[in-house]
């Protein structure tokens, strides 16, 4: 009797390898085709060939330079490489973290931007350009003030959502929406006010969420806190399993419910607070890319935090790609266009989960 | 406190005591009970019960007295450990996230598992054993949110299995079931052979399955004992407020009580 159901589980590996390897390949494709696609075409295999040309140079191979324009060259690893890549980071980093916030508070409608952390890492990170606060951190002044912003905010969206010792759904969407507009009054109260004149103009524009300008250095942390971030969800993904099916449920399960909250606000403010500090808040990639990932693979976390962090990086990629070619010349930050889809879609989903409600009460 | 532990005792709870800050929800009560029994416990609705299981399976601190599990406070061990002890069937909802049966069931493992280990074979046999011993193995790969509620309460029947624990907590196990389901389900607790305690509502099903009932009121412990003990007519009088006649059955022996709902207390 057993044979059968221990098959199923090893094909459900199977499957999931299957999964990853093909989100890889696609992930791949759509590094390169997002450098080659802009206002200056870029062959394929030129961008290949510079890029490799750089890590050849990095690794001390003395390779033969190609045949490729010194503008050609600036375009694909000054300006395009760079900024893909962080669009890949910021999408998988984001999807990550509406997994994760998701599974704390058992609602698939939760999501950074929406319930108010990433207002709070905002917050966070124009109080440290407009009154240099945490300049003792120096260079991490900003993605440290936006983490602490982003953790105060966790939290108190977290208890606001909390009546008779029970999360409940309406009070963390409005205690989250009511926390965002608060916070986002404060933000732009923090930039109309501040003496810079120059700084209310580029803090507006990063009010929106955007990716231009990415510079190589500008990279590290975030891939450090991602691979760190996906290593240590992976080895709680049974923790986050057991969150879903409730609180007293994972408890009797053996999880420290307690704590695993705990570092679940960390980790959510940590990478909210260093992607927004970069980006400024791109929105709904945490609502759509998980939910996405779940249609593919189902709700275990084992598959889900590895097909989302995949999806998110191609879906971002592609709405980059998009917000950079649309409208050219001019350029659309990168949040605009997720709010544009990410709205629509957050309606979709609590229409059917009003059916689905009234179908089995 | 209460007289030394008897080592055929497997859960001790001693002068349980819970409240809020308007009213005492469970007042110093006292239960235990012994490796292979069916434990019942009775009450009407808001008498504790749900509070009193809480604090035996480590979900609320009790403001004083103590639950002990094999002569251990399940304070002083860690959830982790108490969980490869002790499984429980809460009345916690159903999870907008939607996994498939053998997920559900592969989660009651999570307490025996490493995070940094992958499910192991053991793993696997262990969850088609349990749900082979609640004879869903059919359900294996439907998604649990698809299931009829008597599967529903099935499968995580076999989620608390995988677990390999020596106690079941169980609240309310029958709740929402229809009579056919809620006999199978018993039937299917009795057969398992485990030491556990179970709230419940239905009193005919206390009478024909417990081994001991205990009785609460109010937060009060009003009756334990066998159900014959327990079941009579005076104290469902007492504490549920309806008359009733209670006779014994010739064939089992144990109280089969008949309502007389038209003449409330």
């Amino acid at each position: 009797m057993t044979q059968p159901l221990t098959q199923m589980f090893v094909q459900q590996r199977h499957q999931l390898k299957l999964w990853l390897a093909m989100l890889a390949a696609v992930l791949l494709l759509s590094l390169t085709l997002a450098i080659t696609l802009g206002p200056v075409r870029i062959a394929p295999g030129q961008a290949w060939q510079i890029t490799a040309y750089e890590l050849g140079q990095r690794l001390g191979l003395d390779w033969p330079s190609g045949s490729w324009s010194s503008a050609q060259y600036q375009i694909v690893w000054r300006v395009r490489l760079p900024r893909v890549l962080l669009a890949a980071l910021t999408g998988a980093g984001l999807a990550l973290v509406g997994v994760a916030m998701q599974a704390m508070v058992r609602n698939p409608l939760a999501d950074p931007y929406l319930l108010g952390v990433s207002s709070g890492a905002s917050v966070g990170a124009v109080s440290v350009l407009a009154f240099g606060a945490l300049a003792f951190a120096g260079e991490l002044a900003l993605p440290l003030g936006a983490f602490s912003g982003a953790l105060l905010a966790c939290v108190a969206v977290y208890f606001l959502a909390h009546a008779n010792g029970r999360l409940q759904a309406s009070r963390l969407i409005l205690g989250g929406v009511a926390i965002a507009y608060c916070l986002g009054g404060v933000t732009s109260l923090i930039v109309l006010t501040a003496d810079q004149r120059e700084l209310a103009n580029s803090v507006l524009t990063w009010t929106l969420g955007s990716l231009a300008g990415t510079r190589w250095q500008e990279l590290g942390l975030p891939a450090a806190l991602l691979a760190a971030g996906v290593a240590l969800l992976l080895t709680q993904a049974r923790s986050l399993n057991a969150l879903l099916a409730g609180e007293e449920t994972a408890a009797t399960l053996g999880v420290d419910t307690t704590r695993t909250r705990r570092w679940l606000f960390v980790l959510v403010s940590m990478v909210t607070g260093v992607l927004v500090a970069l980006t400024g808040p791109i929105g709904f990639v945490g609502l759509i890319v998980p939910h996405v990932a779940r249609m593919l693979v189902g709700s275990e976390h084992r598959r889900v935090l590895p097909v989302a962090a995949l999806t998110g990086a191609i879906f971002l990629i592609w709405v980059d790609v998009f917000s950079r070619i649309s409208f050219a010349p001019a350029e659309v930050p990168v949040g605009v266009i997720t709010s544009l889809l990410g709205g629509p879609f957050f309606v979709w989903m609590l229409c059917r989960k009003s059916v689905r409600e009234k179908g089995n009460p | 406190m209460s007289s030394a532990p008897s080592s055929c005792r497997l859960l001790e709870a001693s002068r349980l005591h819970w409240q809020t800050a308007a009213a005492s929800i469970v007042k110093d009560i006292s239960l235990h009970i012994r490796h292979g029994e069916l434990v019942g416990l009775l009450g009407p609705n808001g008498s504790g019960k749900s509070t009193l299981l809480r604090m035996i399976y480590r979900m609320l601190r009790p403001a004083s007295g103590a639950v002990c599990i094999d002569g251990q406070d399940v304070w002083l061990r860690s959830a982790r450990d108490n969980a490869r002890s002790m499984a429980v069937l809460t009345q916690e909802s159903a999870s907008e996230f939607d996994l498939r049966v053998c997920d559900v069931v592969l989660m009651g493992r999570t307490p025996h598992q490493s995070s940094f280990a992958r499910d192991s074979e053991q793993d696997f046999c262990i969850v088609a054993q349990s749900l082979a011993q609640v004879r869903a193995q059919s359900l294996a790969q439907r998604m649990f949110s698809t299931l009829s509620g008597g599967e529903k309460q099935r499968v995580l029947m076999a989620r608390a299995l995988a677990q390999q624990t020596r106690l079941l907590v169980l609240d309310e196990p029958t709740n929402h079931l229809d009579v056919r389901h809620q006999f199978e389900l018993m039937n299917l607790i009795r057969s398992l052979g485990l030491t556990t305690l179970a709230a419940l509502h239905e009193l005919p099903l206390a009478a024909h399955y417990c081994d001991r009932l205990y009785l609460l009121k109010a937060g009060e412990l009003v009756a334990q004992g066998t159900p014959a003990q327990v079941l009579t007519a005076q104290t469902i009088a007492e504490v549920y407020g309806v008359h009733a006649q209670v006779r014994l059955s010739e064939r089992s022996g144990r109280p089969l009580i008949e309502f007389m709902p038209d003449e409330l207390l």
